[in-house]
């Protein structure tokens, strides 16, 4: 999933020139497991998909629901919640992922490691951590209640169980981004005249764009289908934390079939779009003409 | 002027250098792994060292001592590394402009305005809005260097910037390489492991081994009288056999396995390396009368190498090249005694003396 969503021309693809790979012929029984295998993982991946549109929904059901004020309610806090939680794990997550792919220092192990734990961690576990460390009993819970905020159970504590699970793969992402950025092209900009700030935004971050991007969509989609963590610190309150996922549950759950899958087209097609969108942008990225990109002072 | 003087404790060896360059070319030549590169990026500001003091004109880069170390941005180094680190994302154009705008301060418009005159400077006008990735080696090398130069450096440093690079767009590049030395009137220093490269492209040489400089000099100088065996094996003065000097009169006469030469080295006794410079040796033709103030060397021909325009010849015992040559062919040498210069003993002596027109 996360080689689909790579820039298709990384920098050391456009640098060298492109090598053919020789390639061993296939005997038949390495071609029949091979046919097998891919068929069996489009089925497995295309027709649940597909199946929410063939089984449809009766007439009218899809502009029923998008009338529907809830689900509109949980489309817009899906979406407002989604960028918001996008943008705090590039805001928190670049740094850090500048700091990992740079410099060695004691503990870096470890807070690579702590940084990838929620992509392995069930959501669950997640909300609990969450609603202890800002729950009103909760490590953190007193002291914030004690300046007037509380957080479980509101849009703030949505954007947070997002941005926990989303985070880590925007900084994995962004790492192997900075990573491949030859720091040759950094000393070089340095004796050229340029602060290190300068050098970061006109030489670092457009070589690591590409991945810096894709990680921010993957970040994005991963939010969009938070849901574990979401209903255990954020509860289901229609307007307030009820995302789209927790919709569909419900819906779901109180027996409507229909509606939960006119929602759950409108996800389908809503993420699917955002994908290509940024397939197309990162390409047109890649292919610029080469004159518009010229460094500010 | 530049210079340098600094210590810094490598893994093989320490790199241990003082090197002072005025404006004109100044080559580092030595063999690979010699810290040539590691002493450029030290001088860039690049790579720290344990101990130095580096001034370009009147300005201190670097004195450990007074705890002065200036960012590589403040320097005015002109650095080219030797892939030209080019700026993969941007055109030819941004790419010379980038200096001016990021280093610099410059309004975008009259950085460009300014980088297409560098461009065009070094023939590359019409490639302006070329990608890196779309332009062949020798015309990213031209980009870099224009690059570097629109940084305005008080020194220009160059790691092997025509290797790499096919003979014709090597000879292009060495000649644009000259004028904008001349052009800039700085210093530059123009690394290379190429000997051919080192004696053509500027008038003054440093040869590097093991990260310490065994000796600056004139480039002639350097091939005529190296300062030890090292430099004498690495600017291929082939001719080296071992001896025992001994005075004799005015000059120095050295008993070697190939005969007893004659050198206007300075007089000295003992076991000596005599290096006799191949270009200086005269092939005697019949019996024809050697000149004076030299020694006559007779041997046979054991190989012959025809170079097209030129053959080297190496002679058992001896050396030679020219006319109806061949192997067995008996030959007689006059060696000048200015050709045979004395340096400090070492190991491994050849017994065959080549001679290369």
């Amino acid at each position: 999933m996360r080689e689909t969503l790579r820039a298709p021309a990384t920098q050391a693809e456009r640098v060298e020139p492109r090598r053919e790979a020789a390639r061993p012929r296939l005997v038949p029984p390495v071609r029949l497991v091979l046919a097998v295998s891919s068929l069996a993982l489009l089925l497995l991946l295309v027709l649940p998909l597909a199946a929410i549109f063939i089984r449809g929904v009766p007439e009218g059901a899809l502009a029923r629901a998008l009338d529907d004020p809830i689900v509109r309610q949980a489309l817009t806090l899906s979406l407002v919640t989604t960028s918001v939680s996008m943008l705090l794990s590039l805001a928190i997550g670049t740094p850090v992922a500048f700091l990992l792919a740079r410099y060695r220092f004691r503990g870096h192990q470890l807070l690579d490691t702590l940084v990838d734990l929620p992509m392995v961690l069930p959501p669950a576990v997640a909300g609990v951590a969450l609603l202890m460390a800002f729950g009103r009993r909760g490590v953190a819970g007193p002291f914030l209640s004690d300046l007037g905020i509380e957080i479980p159970f509101t849009t703030i504590a949505v954007v947070l169980a997002q941005t926990f699970v989303a985070v880590p793969f925007y900084v994995r992402s962004a790492r192997a981004g900075f990573e491949s950025v030859d720091a040759g092209l950094e000393e070089v900009a340095a004796t050229l005249g340029a602060g290190s700030p300068t050098i970061f935004r006109t030489v670092t971050v457009p070589l690591a764009l590409p991945a810096l991007l894709g990680g921010a969509v993957m970040a994005w989609a991963r939010a969009l289908g938070e849901f574990g963590a979401t209903l255990m610190f954020a509860g289901n309150f229609a307007g307030r934390t009820q995302t789209m996922p927790l919709a569909i549950y419900q819906t779901l759950a109180s027996g409507r079939l229909d509606a939960a899958l006119a929602l759950s087209i409108i996800l389908v097609v809503v993420s699917f779009s955002v994908l290509l969108l940024f397939k197309v942008v990162v390409r047109r990225g890649a292919g610029a003409a080469a004159t518009e990109i010229v460094p500010r002072a | 002027m530049l210079d340098v003087r600094v210590r810094k404790r490598l893994a093989a060896f320490e790199l241990d250098v003082a090197i002072a360059a005025e404006a004109g070319i100044l080559v580092l030549f030595g063999p690979s792994g010699a810290g040539k590169t590691m002493l450029l990026r030290a001088i860039a500001g690049v790579v720290p060292v344990d101990i130095g003091r580096i001034s370009l004109g009147d300005r201190v880069l670097l004195d450990t001592e007074r705890g002065i170390s200036l960012d590589p941005r403040q320097r005015r180094v002109g650095y080219v590394p030797q892939q030209y680190a080019l700026f993969p994302h941007l055109s030819a154009l941004d790419n010379v402009a980038y200096p001016m705008v990021a280093g610099r301060g410059w309004r975008r418009a009259d950085a460009r305005g300014r980088a297409n005159e560098l461009l065009s400077r070094v023939g590359l006008g019409a490639r302006a809005a070329a990608r890196p990735g779309q332009l062949s080696g020798g015309q990213q090398q031209r980009v870099a260097l224009a690059r570097a130069v629109a940084a305005d450096p008080e020194v220009l440093l160059l790691d092997e910037p025509l290797a790499a690079l096919d003979t014709p767009t090597r000879l292009e590049l060495r000649a644009l390489l000259q004028v904008v030395q001349r052009d800039l009137s700085v210093p530059v220093v123009f690394v290379t492991h190429d000997l051919e490269e080192a004696v053509t492209v500027g008038s003054t040489m440093a040869v590097m081994v093991d990260g310490r400089v065994r000796q600056l000099d004139h480039v002639g100088r350097v091939l005529d009288t190296p300062a030890d065996r090292t430099v004498a094996e690495l600017v291929q003065a082939r001719n080296v056999f071992e001896g025992l000097a001994a005075r004799d009169g005015g000059w120095t006469s050295v008993e070697t396995p190939i005969g007893r030469l004659r050198s206007v080295a300075a007089r000295r006794d003992g076991p000596v390396d005599a290096v006799v410079r191949s270009d200086l040796l005269r092939l005697l033709a019949g019996d024809e009368e050697p000149g004076h103030g030299g020694t006559v060397l007779v041997g046979n021909v054991a190989d012959l190498i025809d170079h097209g325009t030129r053959a080297s010849a190496a002679i058992a015992r001896l050396v030679i090249t020219r006319l109806a040559l061949g192997p067995g062919v008996q030959l007689r040498v006059f060696v000048p005694e200015s050709a045979v210069h004395l340096v400090d003993p070492a190991v491994n002596r050849p017994l065959v003396l080549d001679v290369s027109g």
